[in-house]
């Protein structure tokens, strides 16, 4: 479920088929900003808030999932 | 559209909300938009770019208090590019540490003034008021000082969003042509309760429920105000539908409406009469009616007609009314004084039409409205109407090109195209601008890229005099040419023009192709 919403929302973010592997810098859209704007449009969208920290190394979808489920 | 940005502050995440036919395709390095705007090798330059979104923040501008080098720097760009320029209204983050010295609010005040008359001045910049989205969702769900100390980001997600989806909507205001007509029914509809049986007691006042349709009406009669065909369409006795209109409370009243069909007729025919009586297609009407079932059988009959759902709420029925039905069909960026005189104009094409059919021969007719029109030749001051000829002319044009201010002040202004208007007068009144052509010269060829008139002044013959006046214009200038082409583009709607310019003197020489050789 959780896992579902990080892929769909990081692929509508991304315009690219987005999995648990993929990473920062594996896409265009997937830059330094692409990666701040991800976390805007997790904390919106799920109403959570992340540290300055986990903006900046959690870089791994997979990562970003396991971070997601801690917070809800 | 190829957009490029402009910000004080880290705007580029905008491009992930803005949808494809919206592409950005560059912006300004942090705080560099003065110098963007100013070196004509500037990426904003140089992608011969169609949009601008120029987004102020406040906080930023009041350290640099540069507006009005802004101001300068955007006329001297639009002078020397066209394209749509967006300009936002600047927000200012409170607290304010002028605390009750109100400097930061005046400040912010003052600023978005000078912004708003600027926005006034150029009919290529429109406003972008980030206002309206911090007033519907709050400042906390706008602003974000997290991603403002990682990169520069004041804004939200939320945010980007909605001035995403406020671009997308400035931008289809001014390249679409709004719905001309709003078509009503009345009970329950404009007033609460039905006015066939409660009569006087019909909810309309200033109180409750009644409140909501008196608001409703308020809103009715703006856009009545500034241009849209407001017209009845309602199972009623005649009688009884003007005792409403009539009633002590009621802000609307018979004269607002151009045409009243209140009879027991099936309202799919009565809108098809309303089409025909005002020479209009189907397709420019919106059809607001509170039951279900009136909905379902025009919009099963009549797929052109919009039909909008109101929400079962009535408290909010007028903010749907707003944003579902005006924000929607009827949006405006500007307005130009024919949209004020055109429930006027309408009225007297109506009262022409009723004479016409006591006046059995139509030349005698027509001659009997003593005709007078005026052929201007690439007039700037009239490049807004002549944009808004071809974005809403659908019957009587001949290649249906539609062209925004902008491409039209480029044809005014271009060697290579001559643009006409036709001013239209007769006895009943001044119809002002009502036909438009674009001529392109190209290797010897004059092309007639645009060819069209107001559907206020069909069947008068005055297509062939304007198209004379075009042709003497032509030949009379030092313009090498020795043929006019013209193109017809059929399309479902203008079939009435399909043997124009074979009535007007060209050969066939394509398929749909005609020419007429200089004599």
């Amino acid at each position: 479920m959780i896992d579902n919403k990080v892929l769909n929302i990081a692929g509508k973010i991304f315009q690219h088929k987005v999995d648990k592997n993929s990473k920062i810098n594996d896409f265009d859209r997937w830059d330094s900003l692409g990666q701040l704007t991800l976390f805007m449009e997790l904390e919106s969208q799920l109403e959570i808030k992340f540290t300055h920290n986990e903006i900046i190394e959690t870089s791994v979808i997979s990562d970003i999932i396991d971070l997601v489920k801690d917070k809800i | 559209m190829k957009t490029y940005t402009l910000s004080n502050t880290n705007i580029d995440s905008i491009k992930y909300y803005l949808p494809k036919k919206i592409k950005v395709v560059g912006s300004c390095a942090y705080g560099n938009y003065l110098i963007d705007l100013l070196d004509e090798n500037s990426g904003l330059y140089k992608n011969d770019i169609d949009l601008v979104i120029m987004l102020i923040d406040g906080d930023e501008l009041k350290i640099t208090n540069d507006l009005q080098e802004i101001f300068s720097a955007v006329d001297n760009f639009l002078i020397k590019r066209k394209c749509t320029f967006l300009f936002s209204t600047v927000l200012l983050k409170s607290p304010y540490i002028d605390t009750f010295l109100n400097i930061s609010s005046e400040f912010e005040f003052n600023t978005n003034n000078k912004i708003i008359n600027f926005c006034k001045e150029n009919n290529q910049i429109f406003l972008l008021d980030v206002h309206k989205i911090i007033s519907k969702f709050g400042l906390k769900k706008c602003l974000d000082n997290k991603f403002w100390y990682i990169g520069m980001i004041k804004y939200t997600a939320l945010f980007f969003k909605e001035i995403a989806e406020e671009i997308v909507n400035i931008v289809y205001a001014i390249n679409t042509a709004e719905k001309k007509a709003l078509i009503l029914d009345l009970d329950n509809t404009i007033w609460g309760g039905v006015i066939g049986e409660d009569g006087n007691n019909i909810k309309i006042s200033n109180e409750g429920i009644g409140k909501v349709y008196s608001e409703f009406q308020k809103n009715i009669k703006y856009l009545g105000e500034i241009g849209v065909l407001l017209i009845i369409n309602s199972k009623n006795n005649y009688e009884d539908a003007i005792s409403g209109l009539n009633h002590k409370n009621s802000i609307l009243s018979k004269d607002d409406f151009i045409l009243i069909k209140a009879n027991w007729n099936n309202k799919v025919e009565n809108m098809l009469e309303i089409a025909e009586e005002l020479n209009l297609g189907l397709d420019s009407f919106v059809f607001i009616d509170d039951s279900p079932f009136e909905r379902e059988m025009v919009k099963d009959a009549l797929l052109e007609v919009v039909v909008p759902e109101p929400p079962k709420d009535l408290y909010l029925y007028n903010e749907w009314f707003i944003s579902d039905v005006v924000g929607k069909y009827f949006a405006k960026t500007n307005l130009i004084s024919d949209d004020f005189n055109k429930v006027d104009q309408y009225k007297k094409s109506i009262k022409r039409r009723e004479l016409k059919s006591k006046i059995i021969n139509v030349d005698l007719f027509i001659k009997s409205l003593d005709i007078n029109i005026n052929v201007l030749i690439d007039e700037l001051s009239h490049a807004e109407r002549l944009s808004q000829l071809t974005q809403k002319t659908n019957q009587f044009n001949l290649t249906t090109y539609r062209y925004n201010v902008n491409k039209m002040i480029k044809f005014i202004t271009s060697d290579s195209y001559h643009v006409y208007s036709l001013e239209y007068k007769d006895r009943f009144r001044n119809e002002g601008i009502v036909g438009a052509a674009v001529i392109k010269i190209v290797k010897k060829k004059a092309i007639i890229d645009v060819f069209l008139l107001s559907c206020r002044v069909l069947s008068r013959k005055i297509e062939f005099s304007f198209l004379n006046e075009i042709y003497r214009h032509l030949v009379s200038t030092n313009i090498d040419f020795d043929v006019v082409v013209g193109t017809y583009c059929p399309t479902k709607k203008n079939s009435i023009v399909e043997n124009f310019y074979q009535e007007a003197g060209f050969l066939k020489t394509g398929r749909q192709v005609f020419t007429k050789e200089i004599e």
